[in-house]
């Protein structure tokens, strides 16, 4: 292996699920964000709730892959 | 929904964005029926923005302004948001982030100034503050002060540590109770005023310097404050009566310090000739330093003025104004430089009188003394951001990114920023 790939992808999707106030982590270690439809027509309101749930996902991809460095390199 | 005969195309101009997340764009549409615009998502679902416009989101104001050049200067804050946002190139330019700072400050200011014109209306007032009508609740407010029995407990306390006579009983200002009191410190800021209009080739004179000026007002009652800028005493306080009416404290006494510049006393005298529970103190730390400073005038020498500072302060402390002017006129003549600084100092006291109290039995009673904390507020609207080495400013720049900073500080930004609205209440 010569590298690693840095994958990023921010979906916004329609969905019937509840309004959240904070974002939530899910099984698959991904983190989300239910916002009402009035909310996702404001500017302010959809880049607020993307930086708010962007910054756990960078957290928490840092903590996993240097997890997984750590262990790489204690073998 | 475009209906039946109804064209969906794309505008032309994509609708730009500058955001906490960095600068982007994206496609707007528009509902076009016989060639003419039924609906465009430009204007009609997002704010509409004029020629090279950006709209400038809560995040980006709230980092850009409140924690940025509110505090640092233009070029830095665009270095660091621009650095944050991993935008240096295409970022925002400092010439921009100034320009919408200040449009920023002079809403505010026009809307702060809307806002206190209805509220004066609403409640009988002229649009300039001056109240004509027969509400007794604004007219026959008679002065409260503290009961005459704590009044002579903390003078017979004043008379232990007191060489002097008791002449400072008879001091005429009273002692106001703070839980009926509104305490309000007013002083004026200046910053070294830029040159209108820069030609280029010409040598700036350096004889008269300039000024840009900015007036501060800190509210205080009960622990709770509010600080209020604007470009000049005069239009500031209506906006500080607004301000009392809309919190319910036009019915307490409204207690002013300042630095006993004339313009500033005339000009709240006048304005609140019509409300009797009102006054004036002379701050002590500005009576101290006007009188250092000009003793430093007359005086032959340091030792000499000392001595005579020594002499006077305990006098004034104790609101002893006819004695310390009959104290400054026996000073020897041989010990004297200038004369005319002298006569200064003595039409300065004069002048002041009636804003001199004795000093001595508010510290006893827990009065306030000093404007030290209008000061601070001074510092940390004006002085801090806009005196440093170097500077100059426009007179709308300076009381612009003041009244931002005075956002900031009475923590209203947000309702600003969501609702450009904002409490316009005394917080803690």
């Amino acid at each position: 292996m010569t590298g690693y790939k840095v994958k990023v992808s921010v979906e916004l999707v329609e969905c019937d699920e509840s309004i959240s106030g904070s974002p939530t982590e899910q099984q698959d270690g991904s983190f989300s964000m239910v916002i009402s439809e009035k909310d996702a027509v404001s500017i302010d309101k959809c880049e607020k709730t993307i930086l708010q749930t962007a910054y756990p996902t960078i957290r928490s991809a840092l903590s996993e892959h240097l997890t997984g460095v750590s262990q790489k390199k204690s073998w | 929904m475009s209906e039946v005969g109804e064209q969906v195309i794309q505008n032309s101009c994509p609708y730009k964005v500058d955001g906490e997340a960095g600068r982007f764009t994206f496609l707007t549409h528009s509902i076009l029926k016989d060639a003419d615009v039924q609906y465009n998502t430009g204007q009609d679902v997002f704010s509409c923005l004029h020629g090279k416009e950006y709209y400038r989101t809560t995040g980006f104001k709230e980092i850009a302004l409140i924690y940025g050049d509110t505090e640092e200067s233009y070029r830095k804050t665009t270095r660091l948001i621009n650095r944050i946002r991993y935008q240096e190139k295409g970022g925002t330019p400092s010439r921009t982030l100034h320009e919408a700072t200040e449009r920023e400050g002079t809403s505010l200011l026009e809307h702060i100034t809307r806002k206190s014109e209805q509220i004066l209306s609403q409640h009988g007032f002229e649009e300039t503050g001056i109240y004509q009508g027969e509400n007794p609740e604004y007219t026959q407010s008679v002065p409260v002060f503290l009961d005459q029995e704590k009044i002579d407990d903390a003078l017979s306390l004043c008379t232990e540590g007191c060489s002097f006579s008791d002449g400072y009983i008879d001091n005429p200002i009273g002692y106001e109770d703070p839980s009926e009191t509104v305490n309000i410190a007013v002083d004026d800021v200046n910053v070294k005023r830029q040159e209108d209009n820069r030609i280029p080739g010409q040598k700036r004179t350096e004889h008269k310097r300039k000024y840009a000026h900015n007036t501060i007002a800190r509210l205080s009652h009960n622990e709770t404050k509010y600080v209020l800028n604007g470009v000049s005493t005069t239009s500031l306080l209506p906006i500080i009566m607004s301000f009392l009416l809309t919190n319910g404290l036009s019915g307490k006494r409204f207690q002013f310090f300042t630095d006993g510049h004339t313009v500033l006393n005339t000009a709240i005298m006048n304005f609140y000739s019509w409300k009797e529970n009102m006054g004036i103190i002379l701050d002590w730390y500005h009576l101290g330093k006007k009188c250092g400073e000009l003793l430093s005038q007359t005086m032959n020498g340091r030792k000499l003025r000392n001595e005579v500072l020594n002499k006077l302060k305990p006098l004034l402390w104790y609101g002893l104004t006819d004695k310390a002017i009959e104290f400054l006129r026996e000073i020897p003549e041989k010990d004297i430089k200038n004369s005319q600084s002298l006569e200064k100092l003595i039409a300065y006291l004069e002048r002041n009188r009636p804003y001199i109290p004795c000093y001595a039995a508010r510290k006893e009673l827990g009065l306030c003394n000093s404007s030290a904390v209008g000061e601070k507020a001074n510092d940390l609207i004006v002085s801090e951001r806009q005196k440093n080495n170097g500077m100059s400013w426009t007179k709308k720049g300076t009381v612009a990114l003041a009244a931002i900073t005075a956002l900031a500080q009475n923590n209203e930004y947000r309702k600003w920023f969501e609702e450009k609205d904002i409490d316009f209440k005394l917080a803690a």
